[in-house]
């Protein structure tokens, strides 16, 4: 995985899908089913380990939605969850 | 960087010659991209008298100006070529995500001449184009040619891929060209062109990003315009659409609307909002131009409130780069007995040139025909307009029961309807006549001229009606694409609030309605600004319904400097529109159109006038009107040519010396 990987901020993302068209390895899916009447589909990073941390999704993205986040952070959150969860 | 990419590729499939080519910036400065590009190319590369089907023809497929960049809504790509059905200027533009994929591979525009031997698609990244065989997908429908050549094509990037359907293989006049799953660049014959070239797709791979001068300064417009969208909601349900329209339809005033009106329609029904409204208000044109609410009445116009339609919307999407989101999936298999799983959801054109102007009631076979005429790739408008004049043919014993194969074309018989419909897209029997749309059945069942073959310049008009809308009535006749309903209209205009930008646009103001079917300066002068707006709209890639927020809000003069650099005026601006429609004009005069030829149908024009409905007694003067648009413009008054001084006073002094 590259030491950097998108992710969104989804209170201001608009779904306009400018980061899945313009990633280069078409790592970005728009999958992510929104909450509310309206049912929009949001942005996922879908292959995580093909993302080679670029950034061309958090400059194309025109509300600057997406920041590029440490994976090292990012795989430190995701073991620590579990511990979290069995509490 | 600025915003644009600077090279074009030319295709010519007769030798297999590919050529890439350095466009000079002062062709943007003085065109844009999109359908400025487009036109100043054809222009150049189409000899008059060129067969729209023959090897001359040029078929281009144009990305806008602002595509790529931090800007929203501005995601549209544009088809450009001679038209087969009018015989001059045609272009036609589609959402979805074709338009970046072109700049991504490192060219505003592609633009393809010549005719193959055998099938062929068109295969481009950023490193390679190159012409492959296409016999394994001809003969295919659209979605499923898409889905297998994309499948095929699939390296690192997801390709992107426009396409023909089997009406576009079949050379119908009436066919597109088709990306994302069933979404069509419907208008002008685009998918004949490509058709009669043996070129089934163009499939699009490339990953360059596109730079401008200020990306910052863009997004800052863009985070504006995104937050204003996001809070706009409208509380009511589908339901009220039906009042709502009685209410505006009977309204002896205008006046100027907030364009963000149309973003709460469009990103919770999309155009479907307009179904019921158009219907009550008198924007829906009924039983083929001659009737109204009146006939199709409550136990008809029920069965579109779009609310039916909500019910079964899986999921919204948005076209590339859009913030408004009207696009959804909706799910057909119940309404269609598991013939067909999805469909894009129907826009109003085709609820309604399959519902009122048919006088069809049945919601399940308008379902079922998006899906048939999406997948092969027929225009649903030119579709629906050309079943209306069979109906009536029949009616009138010109078309008989035995003609039909057995079917009983009567007012709303959805299934002789369905019926008739994919005999049109097989090319079968009678079908075999209609596919060409009306005009060429017309002249055909030897009726050219009847009041029931209803068009403008040839071109089934769009699902709006003049009578109502006098603009409109004028836009369908004095546009080098006639019929068009996306170039203005009254409506339009009024929510543009131009006049807070130019200095030339009219003011709206409030207005009695009736003063609108008098021809008049001011209403000429409106016109001519909305055109030129549209056009500047279409060269930078904008969406019709970003556009009508209007300029405070989709501020496309400040996004194009963003963008550029340029720092232009909006004035200034509004020549580089003006340039881009006398163009369009000038390309259809090059081939021998009498622009007076475009004069929309005496019945679109109230003569006679309807009896009954919220346009009864109402008559638009139209060619009266056509000349005062043209005079308005710098065109030549009565002939509708654009005049020397008009094209010395544009810059365009090549063409004026050619045209001497």
């Amino acid at each position: 995985m590259a030491s950097k990987i998108p992710a969104f901020n989804y209170d201001t993302c608009i779904a306009c899908n400018i980061c899945a068209d313009i990633c280069p390895l078409s790592c970005i899916d728009m999958k992510k089913k929104g909450s509310g009447s309206i049912k929009k589909l949001y942005p996922i990073l879908a292959l995580p380990d093909t993302c080679t941390g670029c950034s061309i999704c958090m400059n194309g993205c025109p509300v600057d939605s997406i920041t590029m986040k440490s994976t090292v952070l990012v795989n430190a959150k995701k073991s620590y969850q579990p511990s979290l969860d069995t509490e | 960087m600025k915003g644009y990419i600077g090279k074009i590729l030319f295709v010519n499939l007769s030798t297999g010659d590919i050529r890439s080519e350095t466009v000079p910036d002062e062709v943007y400065e003085q065109y844009l991209a999109g359908v400025g590009l487009g036109v100043h190319t054809l222009y150049q590369h189409i000899p008059p008298g060129a067969d729209p089907l023959g090897p001359d023809n040029m078929l281009g497929f144009v990305s806008g100006l602002l595509t790529g960049t931090p800007s929203v809504v501005t995601g549209r790509w544009m088809a450009v070529f001679k038209s087969p059905i009018t015989g001059g200027w045609g272009d036609s533009n589609c959402g979805g995500n074709f338009s970046p994929a072109i700049k991504q591979c490192g060219y505003d525009g592609i633009f393809i001449n010549g005719i193959s031997e055998k099938p062929v698609y068109l295969y481009v990244d950023h490193k390679i184009a190159a012409l492959r065989p296409a016999d394994h997908i001809w003969g295919l429908d659209a979605v499923d040619a898409e889905n297998l050549i994309k499948k095929e094509c699939h390296k690192t990037k997801k390709p992107v891929v426009a396409v023909i359907g089997t009406s576009g293989e079949k050379i119908s006049y009436i066919s597109g060209i088709v990306n994302d799953g069933g979404r069509i660049a419907a208008r002008s014959g685009g998918g004949a062109v490509m058709g009669s070239k043996r070129l089934k797709a163009v499939v699009l791979a490339g990953t360059k990003p596109t730079g401008c001068a200020d990306p910052k300064s863009m997004k800052v417009i863009s985070k504006e315009l995104s937050a204003k969208i996001r809070k706009a909601n409208m509380p009511v349900r589908g339901g009220i659409f039906s009042l709502m329209g009685v209410v505006m339809g009977g309204m002896k005033r205008a006046l100027p609307m907030d364009g963000m009106l149309v973003s709460m329609l469009m990103k919770r029904w999309g155009t479907i909002s307009n179904n019921t409204l158009g219907v009550t208000s008198g924007d829906s044109p009924i039983k083929n131009w001659a009737g109204s609410v009146v006939d199709y009445n409550w136990p008809y116009f029920r069965n579109l409130n779009p609310e039916k339609i909500m019910k079964i919307e899986s999921s919204k999407y948005h076209c590339y780069a859009c913030a408004i989101g009207c696009g959804g999936i909706v799910d057909i298999a119940k309404a269609t007995n598991g013939v067909f799983i999805h469909t894009h959801k129907p826009e109003y054109e085709t609820m309604m040139a399959f519902g009122g102007l048919v006088m069809n009631k049945d919601l399940n076979t308008i379902l079922y025909i998006n899906e048939l005429l999406n997948r092969a790739g027929m225009d649903c408008i030119s579709a629906g307009g050309t079943v209306a004049f069979a109906i009536e043919c029949y009616e009138n014993g010109i078309i008989t029961k035995a003609m039909a194969e057995g079917l009983e074309l009567n007012w709303g018989n959805s299934q002789a309807i369905v019926a008739l419909v994919k005999m049109m897209i097989a090319r079968e029997g009678i079908g075999d006549l209609l596919a060409d749309g009306v005009k060429v059945a017309s002249r055909k069942l030897g009726v050219s001229g009847k009041p029931f073959a209803v068009t403008a310049g040839g071109q089934e008009p769009g699902m709006h009606d003049s009578r109502m809308d006098p603009a409109i009535g004028i836009h369908y006749s004095v546009d080098p694409t006639p019929g068009r309903h996306t170039i203005g209209s009254g409506q339009y205009y009024d929510m543009l609030h131009l006049w807070e930008k130019v200095s030339w646009a009219p003011n709206s103001g409030v207005y009695l309605k009736a003063d609108e079917y008098i021809p008049n300066e001011k209403t000429a002068l409106k016109t001519v600004a909305m055109s030129c707006y549209k056009e500047l709209t279409d060269g930078a890639g904008g969406c019709l319904f970003a556009m009508v927020l209007g300029v405070n809000h989709w501020r496309l003069f400040d996004w194009l400097n963003a963008g550029t650099g340029w720092q232009k005026t909006p004035d200034e601006y509004m020549i580089i529109g003006k340039r881009i429609q006398t163009l369009r004009q000038m390309f259809g005069i090059k081939h021998g159109i009498d622009p007076m030829s475009f004069k929309m149908s005496a019945r679109m024009a109230g003569k006679p006038p309807l009896q009954a409905g919220p346009n009864k007694g109402k008559t638009v003067p139209i060619k009266e009107m056509m000349h005062s648009h043209w005079k308005a413009f710098g065109w030549d008054e009565k002939t509708g040519i654009p005049t020397r001084a008009t094209l010395m006073e544009l810059g365009m002094e090549k063409i004026a010396l050619e045209n001497q």
